[in-house]
């Protein structure tokens, strides 16, 4: 892993975390008229964007792991908790503004952002997982 | 992470039918649509998500619609797959659709449970 890479990833984590998604929630849950929404909206887009990168950047370092886990020195871990963090954000926003119809757009891009960090989740819990790698280890044997 | 090229020999297992069976319970119209699909990773096996950590071997994750229902990739089947270049082969391992576990420590569990049925397969 680069260290450029995860420098990369942190800088994008941290504009990520500067969102403030439940502040998006909470204004959401009290006005909704079409002006707000419409603001959201693009807060929204913009969100949209900072996160594609975000899971873009936690992917290449999530490939670039060469070997079985070692606490602190594992690239994983550093990133391991950071999109579940995210994630529960993201799930309490999506269940305010699921409840208001004209907020469509806006909780689409909300469940889209949700689904590829779960999917990343996901996969890290798989892979850094020393049954998972013992199995696969069966698996190459017994083929 | 190694590239693989050439068609692979695919590796069908019982357990692995049994966790799309599972999978496609609700969607039994996709059936044909996975199956079509298996067989074309055959011919080209570098597609999704690469699992890291594998020297020799690879692991992958691809997300596929349910076409026949109108569900997306995001809402779809996500599929395990292993490819071993060396043997050139093919095993396809577990089968779900997003949503049908709980949590991630779930689809780890169910995941690991059917690679264990998987290497038992092949064993015996």
């Amino acid at each position: 892993m680069s260290v450029a890479t995860y420098d990369q990833f942190k800088r994008v984590a941290d504009l990520g975390s500067s969102l403030n998604l439940t502040f998006l929630s909470r204004y959401l849950r009290t006005f909704f008229f079409p002006l707000t929404l419409f603001a959201s909206f693009l807060l929204t887009c913009f969100g949209h964007l900072i996160l594609t990168q975000y899971v873009k950047l936690a992917r290449v370092l999530f490939a670039s792991c060469s070997g079985p886990c070692e606490g602190e020195a594992c690239p994983i871990d550093r990133i391991k908790n950071d999109p579940i963090v995210l994630r529960a954000t993201l799930k309490e926003t999506l269940d305010t503004t699921i409840s208001i119809r004209w907020a469509a757009p806006i909780t689409h891009l909300l469940s889209l952002q949700y689904v590829m960090l779960d999917d990343l989740v996901e996969d890290i819990e798989l892979a850094c997982n020393a049954e998972f790698q013992s199995l696969t280890n069966d698996l190459a044997a017994a083929l | 992470m190694i590239s693989v090229r050439g068609p692979l020999t695919l590796v069908p297992t019982e357990a692995f039918a049994a966790s799309k069976k599972r999978a496609l319970k609700k969607f039994p119209d996709c059936n044909g649509d996975v199956d079509a699909f298996v067989d074309g990773l055959c011919q080209n096996p570098d597609q999704g998500d690469v699992f890291p950590s594998f020297q020799r071997i690879t692991i992958r994750k691809v997300r596929l619609p349910l076409k026949a229902y109108g569900i997306g990739k995001s809402g779809g089947l996500r599929l395990l797959f292993f490819v071993y270049p060396d043997k050139m082969k093919l095993v396809p391992l577990f089968l779900y659709v997003k949503g049908q576990f709980a949590d991630e420590k779930k689809v780890r569990q169910a995941a690991n449970k059917t690679i264990q049925n998987v290497v038992k397969e092949l064993n015996s």
